[in-house]
């Protein structure tokens, strides 16, 4: 049976990385922890160091952060309650948006190679005259 | 042309019903702000505050249970901590007998925290924070940060900013009122 990087734990560096890169500096301006030298940042960065050498599971960890510093430190908002909206809605504006456009398209195209009437002819014959 | 103004028209409010959609949710969600405002930590046990201090004493928060703790989260290179200093040296004189300030230097190296003290004087203790367990337990954000402990160990107020002896006075005289009723 081969064995592929999937298969090997995360290293507790790893684990630890993947963890800060995930978590947002809450003073900052969309920066991870890891990016921001703020000293709040610094402080996350130990935090999850010693929390991951505690063998305590992202999971964990992210929910600790979050009671801590509110929902908005995590980078990946829950899939759960309020937040999960944050998943949802671009989902149903992108279905909206393909319904609208392809009913849309659609008349264009029934629209497309009509022939010309005599009514339409004789609306422009009339245009035309009009002072 | 009707027909497309009719498509233009359903397009418009369509965008502007997923608009307000999305407007809806933003306003009903709690910003970060407002939860940094109520603190989690508030009405909980305080976290366990205990090391040896700059003076090479060991402190621990739980032989102080029955009085009223200040927390103090500070930094050399913090300007309204260096404002604040002497309000929290009032409040370690006027709460001897039944107060105690704990400061915690947050973003800081401890040789700068040491000439902090030495330059502003305090003879209270000052204790490292390892590995910033603290400083995330009571989600600091930046110094100056204080956190009120009444007796029995629970966080009582947390001040964003530098403090003032007369404000921790006035959270004391009401928690201690609340209490009695």
């Amino acid at each position: 049976m081969a064995i592929t990087n999937d298969d090997v734990p995360a290293t507790v560096a790893e684990r630890a990385y993947e963890i800060k890169a995930n978590t947002l500096c809450p003073v900052c301006d969309g920066q991870n922890v890891l990016e921001s030298n703020a000293p709040v940042a610094a402080a996350i960065r130990r935090q999850v160091d010693e929390l991951v050498e505690e063998d305590r599971t992202n999971e964990e960890i992210h929910a600790y952060l979050a009671r801590q510093y509110g929902q908005d430190v995590n980078a990946k908002p829950p899939g759960t309650g309020i937040s999960s909206l944050v998943w949802i809605i671009p989902v149903l504006v992108a279905v909206l948006a393909v319904g609208v456009l392809s009913s849309s398209f659609k008349k264009w195209r029934s629209g497309r190679g009509k022939l010309v009437t005599e009514e339409d002819r004789e609306l422009v014959r009339k245009l035309r005259d009009e002072p | 042309m009707i027909k497309n103004i009719g498509s233009i028209r359903f397009v418009a409010w369509a965008v502007a019903v997923v608009m307000v959609a999305i407007l809806g949710v933003l306003a009903i969600r709690t910003s970060s702000g407002e939860a940094l405002r109520s603190s989690n930590v508030i009405g909980q046990l305080v976290p366990d505050i205990s090391g040896v201090d700059f003076n090479g004493d060991v402190f621990s928060i739980d032989e102080h249970k029955t009085k009223w703790v200040l927390v103090n989260f500070f930094a050399s290179w913090c300007v309204p901590c260096e404002r604040e200093h002497p309000e929290l040296e009032a409040f370690s004189k006027k709460h001897a007998d039944d107060g105690v300030v704990i400061s915690v230097p947050f973003g800081d190296t401890e040789k700068d925290a040491r000439e902090f003290f030495k330059r502003l004087g305090g003879d209270w203790p000052v204790i490292i924070d390892e590995g910033a367990q603290w400083a995330v337990a009571f989600g600091v954000l930046r110094p100056p940060e204080s956190f009120l402990v009444g007796p029995g160990g629970a966080v009582v107020a947390k001040w964003q900013g530098e403090i003032s002896l007369k404000g921790v006075d006035e959270v004391m005289n009401l928690v201690g009122r609340e209490s009695k009723n």
